[in-house]
């Protein structure tokens, strides 16, 4: 089997080309695998959250963000631990000209052509510019879920997905101040993500990031601007957010494609509490051509949408303590039947309705119906009454 | 951290260590730290002198919450203080008014390196939003995702044997930093008077949205403030009623989000109040639409209202 040394032996970075400018003079450039934060002097200081030459560095040379390999070759960098992660990201700088030892590193799957890159300004002059990466259709996860990677004896594995984020401020920011800063852009995420309803691949919850997301904050010495503390209400501490949201967004649609169009889909809504299994609720008097076309139609229709993420939010609020399971119930099912489907007569449903243990249970079975309904009423041609079929 | 390093003051709450070889990195004004022995959370200004770490808080040492938790040989503690009322905040936006605070130290049992200090601020910090959102809390109808008054500090062992360079989510350690801050910080809000329980309130969910009691009272058509008050008591903690409000809140979000188009999100409201309240009155956006009927509901028969909202509720969930 190949390792990743020898692709690494291999591949041919290429020509560095100018990606993009950040505040301060720094340029941002595409090598190879790596998008480069080249900073201009050694008036820069970093805070980093990543494994390889991390936490507070001194006038690095440059930031890199590197794609993985792909594939198992990708996994054969982990045989070693993270001390043989480290030669390989040093050894990748080496290859691109730079010093491995003034590099601070951070890696992902995504791929660096996906990058965004966002400048803005405070009211009060002080340069906010933001390098991006970002995807977490696979590896979305929630602070507090369960997770099987246990370190400390070298167990488990990572899905992809990481938001690998490198903030400039054009400021000289205290230690104290950077890693405010690091936390603002990390709550900034956990909005942004809120704000699509992704999900957490590890619970029912919506994520409030990657497993392995990593941040880095550069300040620059030679800033006019000093900055001991970021307040929350300061316009800094919200020029972060806001620089940080427009480039996630972005970098999302880029990357994965998720943004507020990919995301307002019942099937996407539904997968966070692994509602699955739809076709397998009724036995559906349908062909499966009738079936799919009608399941098209009720994923573009906004109401439908809407009562499923109504439905949802029915079940988180049961399921973090707001309301009982039966009030729950009782309110998921007044209102599907309200609005939703037609109310239902026949015995053998009224009973599955009445009867079904939880919020979700409850929406799964309602979906089929829903879908029945609609295979229904365009057999009948009946495309005038819209998608909705309200009682 | 044993629970005996612990100390619970009238004035402060103190963490003693076994040593003075352990590293901290704060947001409190001081960056990074080393050869902290012991770290004092009270009314002393934040500062770092002979290996005690100070850091200034308002919070009542009695309302701190410790949370410790274990995997194999990983064990993290939290200490934290969460004073929820006021000053809530949400990344981007102006924060609240108020004298809210979190503070959250979080204390691993183990040598990282200073990059996972770091990272392990981070995943505290999601921690800290995860709880906010788990509560529902929100301002102006902006959901919270911290306080105004925010800070924390990690501190790490550098004696210690066991030496982890990972603090992320998909970590043991990252899980056990993102299950400790959030028991710790909703027990800590708990004693300060902000828990689930205090949630199941129509007149809260609504507050936070930017609509006071008496605003509610005003928009009700109520005449008699007496008789709206035995409507609240009668009807402001219905189950069902905090689940309706609650999701129409939740349409309004997705729609100020981008997710929903304003026609499907007035739409929709409007039907999750009628079945859940009994009756949605209009009103210009789907936020409106929610205070005017939410204000009718709590008023009810009491004042006059024109269609009994009680005996409507009956009738649609027969």
């Amino acid at each position: 089997m190949i390792t990743w040394e020898d692709v690494m032996e291999v591949e041919i970075p290429g020509e560095r080309r100018l990606y993009g400018t950040m505040c301060s003079g720094i340029t941002v450039h595409r090598q190879g695998r790596a998008l480069i934060v080249k900073l201009p002097n050694d008036f820069f200081r970093a805070l980093s959250s990543g494994f390889t030459n991390g936490g507070f560095v001194e006038s690095p040379q440059a930031v890199m963000n590197i794609s993985g390999i792909g594939g198992k070759v990708e996994y054969t960098c982990m045989v070693g631990g993270l001390s043989t992660f480290d030669e390989m990201n040093r050894r990748y700088a080496s290859k691109l000209g730079l010093d491995p030892m003034r590099t601070v590193f951070q890696g992902t799957a995504a791929n660096m052509d996906n990058a965004s890159v966002v400048n803005m300004q405070t009211g009060s002059g002080i340069d906010v510019s933001l390098a991006i990466t970002g995807g977490i259709s696979h590896n979305g996860g929630r602070a507090g879920d369960p997770t099987t990677y246990d370190e400390s004896r070298d167990t488990g594995n990572t899905k992809s997905g990481t938001i690998i984020s490198i903030m400039a401020i054009d400021a000289e920011l205290s230690d104290s101040a950077m890693l405010e800063a690091m936390l603002l852009a990390t709550e900034a995420k956990s909005c942004v993500i809120q704000e699509l309803q992704a999900r957490s691949h590890y619970s029912c919850g919506i994520a409030t990031g990657s497993g392995t997301d990593q941040v880095t904050i550069i300040m620059n010495r030679s800033s006019p601007h000093k900055v001991d503390r970021i307040l929350k209400s300061s316009d800094l501490a919200i020029t972060i957010a806001e620089c940080l949201a427009a480039g996630l967004r972005d970098t999302f649609d880029r990357q994965a494609g998720m943004n507020p169009v990919t995301q307002w889909d019942p099937l996407v809504l539904m997968e966070r509490y692994q509602i699955d299994m739809i076709r397998e609720e009724i036995r559906f008097p349908a062909r499966m051509e009738e079936l799919l076309s009608s399941l098209e139609v009720l994923r573009k229709d906004p109401h439908s949408t809407a009562m499923v993420s109504v439905m949802l939010n029915i079940a988180d609020d049961v399921r973090n303590g707001l309301i009982p399971e039966e009030d729950g119930m009782e309110l998921a099912r007044t209102i599907c039947e309200d609005h939703v489907i037609r109310r239902r007569t026949d015995p053998v449903e009224r009973l599955r309705i009445d009867n079904q243990e939880s919020v979700i249970d409850l929406l799964s079975y309602v979906c089929a119906l829903k879908l029945m309904e609609k295979v229904e009423s365009r057999r009948c041609g009946d495309e005038q009454r819209g998608d909705r079929d309200p009682q | 951290m044993s629970s005996e390093g612990i100390e619970i003051h009238n004035d402060r709450i103190s963490i003693t260590f076994h040593d003075r070889k352990h590293d901290a990195i704060t947001t409190a004004g001081l960056g990074l730290v080393r050869g902290v022995g012991r770290i004092e959370a009270g009314g002393r200004e934040t500062s770092f002198r002979d290996g005690i770490l100070y850091i200034r808080t308002e919070g009542r040492p009695a309302n701190f919450s410790v949370s410790r938790m274990t995997y194999n040989t990983t064990n993290v503690t939290a200490v934290s203080f969460a004073d929820l009322r006021s000053g809530l905040e949400r990344a981007g936006k102006s924060p609240q008014s108020g004298m809210g605070e979190i503070l959250v130290i979080l204390i691993l049992e183990m040598d990282v390196p200073d990059a996972a200090l770091a990272r392990a601020a981070i995943t505290s910090t999601e921690a800290i939003t995860a709880s906010l959102q788990d509560l529902g809390l929100a301002y102006d109808s902006f959901s919270a995702s911290g306080s105004r008054t925010q800070n924390l500090v990690v501190v790490c062992d550098k004696g210690s044997t066991l030496r982890l360079r990972g603090a992320g989510k998909h970590t043991k350690l990252g899980e056990l930093i993102g299950r400790s801050t959030i028991e710790s910080v909703k027990a800590s809000a708990e004693l300060n008077g902000i828990s689930i329980a205090s949630r199941r309130s129509v007149v809260s969910i609504m507050a936070s949205c930017g609509y006071s009691k008496s605003d509610l009272f005003r928009l009700s058509g109520c005449e008699d403030k007496e008789s709206f008050d035995q409507g609240i008591a009668l009807r402001d903690s219905d189950p069902k009623a905090v689940g309706a409000v609650s999701a129409a809140l939740h349409v309004h979000n997705e729609m100020v989000w981008g997710l929903m188009d304003e026609r499907t999100a007035l739409t929709v409201a409007s039907e999750v109040v009628r079945s859940g309240l009994g009756k949605d009155y209009e009103g210009p956006d789907p936020l409106q639409m929610l205070a005017i009927s939410a204000a009718h509901y709590l008023a009810g028969q009491r004042c006059g209202v024109p269609d009994s909202v009680s005996s409507i509720f009956k009738s649609n969930i027969v």
